[in-house]
């Protein structure tokens, strides 16, 4: 219970930084995808029905706040879990380079489904031209989150005695 | 069956997942312009932190000048250099009141000259995604907006509304891909629909015999049914004519400079 109290609540921190704080404070007006970020780590680490469970529903939250198709992050984000779980189980996954390569390989993924879908389902326009056009800051800033974002578990790790998993690290480093 | 059931448990339950989540997106997509409970909750949700940390920044600003700045320089320099800051200080914060005043004096005109009822809104978060445009604003159903209502800002056209919960709405901007809207120039009145493409328009199906010029300016046309006629739409910028084909390619910069947008008026569809 107290797990997904603290996922609910991360989701709507998520949702702060993504439309407030990174617009105003990155040029222009950039921001890396932390819900992406969050659903490879949890493709990684949760539980097969949690982990599923809440890249839905951090798809859903990123859908309230991005575009005009409810229901297209959630879509995307859950096949990306899916696809990271079954690398997962093939790759060492709790190595460093894995987490990377998965944030990577998911930006691609994700720009490649939303275009997608939004091509074949809806009127999308020139959906495409502006992927392409933002693909390469948004794969540099998804890295370089990635990296804040095991900083911070580093940091998490040690104050809650090495019961959070980092990719790189044993449990107990 | 139930050990088949058992053996494939996974694989089902990643299926029926997928064609949920599916299905849950194309139902949505048949109903675009309703916005949802889950949306409602989630957008009411948030927008007591983004409405409280936009209004604390400029206070946590004015803090800052007044007061931390002051202190460090009284530390560090002699009275007259402290006087001094403290006149740049009040300069700086009058010219953000001036800003401040022509900015809503010029939604203000704007606001006098439409016939349209209008409510002023303050934009509070952006787009979550670097694939989509549209602005959360801190007007919502309970002050009479509406999905599909006009936005404008003193410059020209920003958007519509596509989601609104009691207290925040969201808005889809002109230049999101998926936006379209019905436009003429306002020189030759030759139409035109114009798109998205993430930081500009593309105006389309504008027939190539019509002298359409760099620099000529686009308004609405006001036949789409969501716009007003005559709202400022952006000016051209780009003009390409091949030798062959009906149309020609026109490029448009939008009149609004959304990256610096704070305030915009929701023309509501009641006569004034």
């Amino acid at each position: 219970m107290k797990k997904n109290l603290f996922m609910i609540l991360l989701g709507l921190a998520v949702i702060f930084l993504q439309t407030w704080l990174f617009p105003n404070i990155l040029p222009f007006r950039l921001k890396p995808d932390l819900f992406l970020i969050i659903v490879v780590y949890i493709g990684i680490y949760a539980e097969f029905h949690r982990g599923a469970a809440f890249s839905l529903l951090f798809g859903w939250f990123q859908d309230v706040f991005a575009g005009n198709a409810m229901g297209l992050f959630g879509l995307v984000f859950l096949i990306i879990y899916f696809m990271v779980r079954y690398g997962a189980a093939r790759f060492n996954a709790e190595a460093l380079g894995t987490f990377y390569y998965l944030v990577f390989f998911g930006t691609l993924v994700e720009a490649f489904l939303v275009c997608f879908f939004q091509t074949f389902f809806t009127e999308a326009g020139m959906l495409w031209y502006v992927v392409i056009q933002g693909l390469f800051p948004q794969l540099l800033l998804n890295m370089l989150f990635a990296f804040l974002f095991l900083r911070v578990l580093v940091l998490l790790q040690w104050t809650t005695d090495g019961i959070v998993p980092v990719p790189g690290r044993s449990f107990r480093d | 069956m139930l050990d088949w059931l058992r053996k494939f448990r996974k694989a089902i339950i990643v299926v029926v997942l997928l064609l949920s989540a599916l299905l849950f997106y194309s139902i949505n997509l048949r109903d675009r312009e309703k916005t949802t409970l889950f949306e409602k909750v989630v957008l009411e949700i948030s927008s007591p932190f983004e409405m409280a940390f936009d209004y604390s920044v400029e206070s946590v600003m004015d803090w800052w000048r007044h007061y931390v700045w002051l202190v460090s320089t009284a530390e560090k320099n002699r009275l007259l250099e402290e006087e001094n800051r403290q006149l740049r200080a009040a300069l700086l914060e009058m010219d953000e009141i001036r800003q401040s005043n022509e900015r809503l004096r010029k939604l203000l005109e704007f606001q006098e000259k439409t016939a349209l009822a209008a409510l002023p809104a303050r934009v509070i978060a952006e787009d979550s995604s670097n694939w989509f445009r549209s602005i959360v604003v801190d007007k919502g159903s309970s002050d009479g907006i509406r999905e599909g209502m006009p936005v404008v800002a003193a410059e020209g056209i920003v958007g519509r509304i596509i989601r609104s919960s009691p207290h925040v709405s969201r808005v889809l901007l002109i230049t999101d891909a998926s936006s379209a809207l019905a436009t003429l120039s306002q020189n030759n009145r030759a139409r035109g629909v114009c798109r998205g493409q993430g930081g500009f328009l593309t105006m389309e199906f504008t027939l190539r015999q019509k002298d359409i010029k760099v620099g000529d300016r686009i308004v609405t046309s006001g036949t789409g049914g969501v716009f007003p006629k005559g709202v400022p739409v952006g000016s051209v910028v780009r003009v390409g004519r091949k030798s062959y084909g009906l149309f020609q390619s026109v490029t448009v910069v939008p009149a609004v400079d959304f990256f610096s947008l704070e305030e915009v008026l929701v023309l509501r569809g009641e006569e004034k």
